[in-house]
């Protein structure tokens, strides 16, 4: 049966014969694969998914990479300031992350997105890492008025645990473990701060927890 | 006993749709037909018809200037594909 919807205007002056065609178009655009046997239509599914799967996995690690790489410069730039000035203002140099990170990341991340489509595991790892964004700032914000020493330590305790969530929800052990290492390293460094140098442990947490976890991420979806 | 396939879903352009929004939380007419790799014409066709059974609901924007037409499954739609692949089970066990 074919069924009119107005979708399809072949122009014919006349007027002759139109239905007719319109019918022949549908039957044919329709194309109707009833007599598809269950292994074809579960490859057509694992089909589908596969390759919705690979885009969006294609550069999924590109982001912790770019975000690891501003970290870990500007940590040795703050622990290098520190070290040989003892000021610490320098602490201030922190903000600089989400300055320089931000716009970094829209004018380089833009072309790897995937446009079109959203996946359900790349909103939420996204929301994690707003969130992180959101607390390591206000934390941050807050403890420059009272002791800015402190921020390197419970950033650092915050990205481990940003890591270990989007490690959880990827199903990444590499990334989960990475990112308890940085979250347990930051929580050693706060207990031994008078001995441990957390500027440089927090570089050493961007490698551990971004940068690393990024680049096998990428080569595993290549 | 076999269990029936639900017909509309026993499509192929139809079932590689419904898959990839099973998989997606929703996707624009033009990756749906990039990566299921369609005709224009077709895609239109099979997504009237999942809309029309409530399989998917279509929301027709703009960005920009450019129109642009956003598919997402249904709890219909997700439920008619729960079923369908329990029935595909039921054929290949």
């Amino acid at each position: 049966m074919c069924r009119h919807r107005g979708t399809i205007l072949p122009i014919f002056p006349s007027g002759r014969g139109v239905g007719k065609l319109k019918c022949l178009i549908l039957n044919y655009l329709e194309m109707e694969t009833n007599e598809m046997t269950p292994e074809q239509s579960l490859q057509v599914i694992s089909d589908a998914i596969a390759k919705s799967r690979k885009d969006f996995e294609r550069n999924a690690g590109t982001p912790m990479i770019l975000w690891g790489a501003i970290v870990l410069v500007f940590s040795v730039v703050i622990w290098l300031l520190l070290r040989t000035t003892d000021n610490l203002l320098w602490n201030f140099l922190w903000f600089g992350i989400p300055l320089t990170g931000w716009p970094l990341s829209h004018i380089y991340l833009k072309d790897k997105e995937i446009k079109g489509a959203r996946n359900f595991v790349n909103d939420t790892i996204g929301q994690i890492w707003i969130g992180y964004g959101i607390f390591a700032l206000l934390t941050a914000g807050a403890l420059s008025f009272i002791a800015a020493e402190y921020i390197g330590v419970i950033t650092m305790t915050l990205l481990g645990y940003a890591a270990a969530m989007t490690g959880m929800v990827l199903k990444n052990r590499f990334i989960t473990i990475g990112g308890f290492i940085t979250g347990i390293g930051g929580v050693v460094a706060l207990c031994m701060f008078r001995t441990c140098d957390v500027t440089l442990a927090f570089s050493v947490a961007s490698v551990v927890s971004l940068i690393l976890p990024g680049i096998m991420m990428n080569r595993n979806n290549r | 006993m076999f269990k029936k396939l639900d017909p509309l879903l026993h499509s192929e352009l139809r079932l590689a749709v419904m898959s990839l929004l099973v998989e997606l939380e929703e996707a624009d007419f033009v990756y749906l037909r990039e990566t299921a790799n369609a005709t224009a014409g077709n895609l239109s066709v099979q997504l009237d018809k999942l809309s029309e059974a409530g399989y998917i609901s279509v929301e027709k924007t703009f960005e920009g200037k450019k129109p642009r037409t956003i598919c997402r499954i249904t709890p219909v739609g997700l439920n008619a594909f729960e079923n369908y692949v329990d029935a595909l089970k039921s054929y290949l066990k």
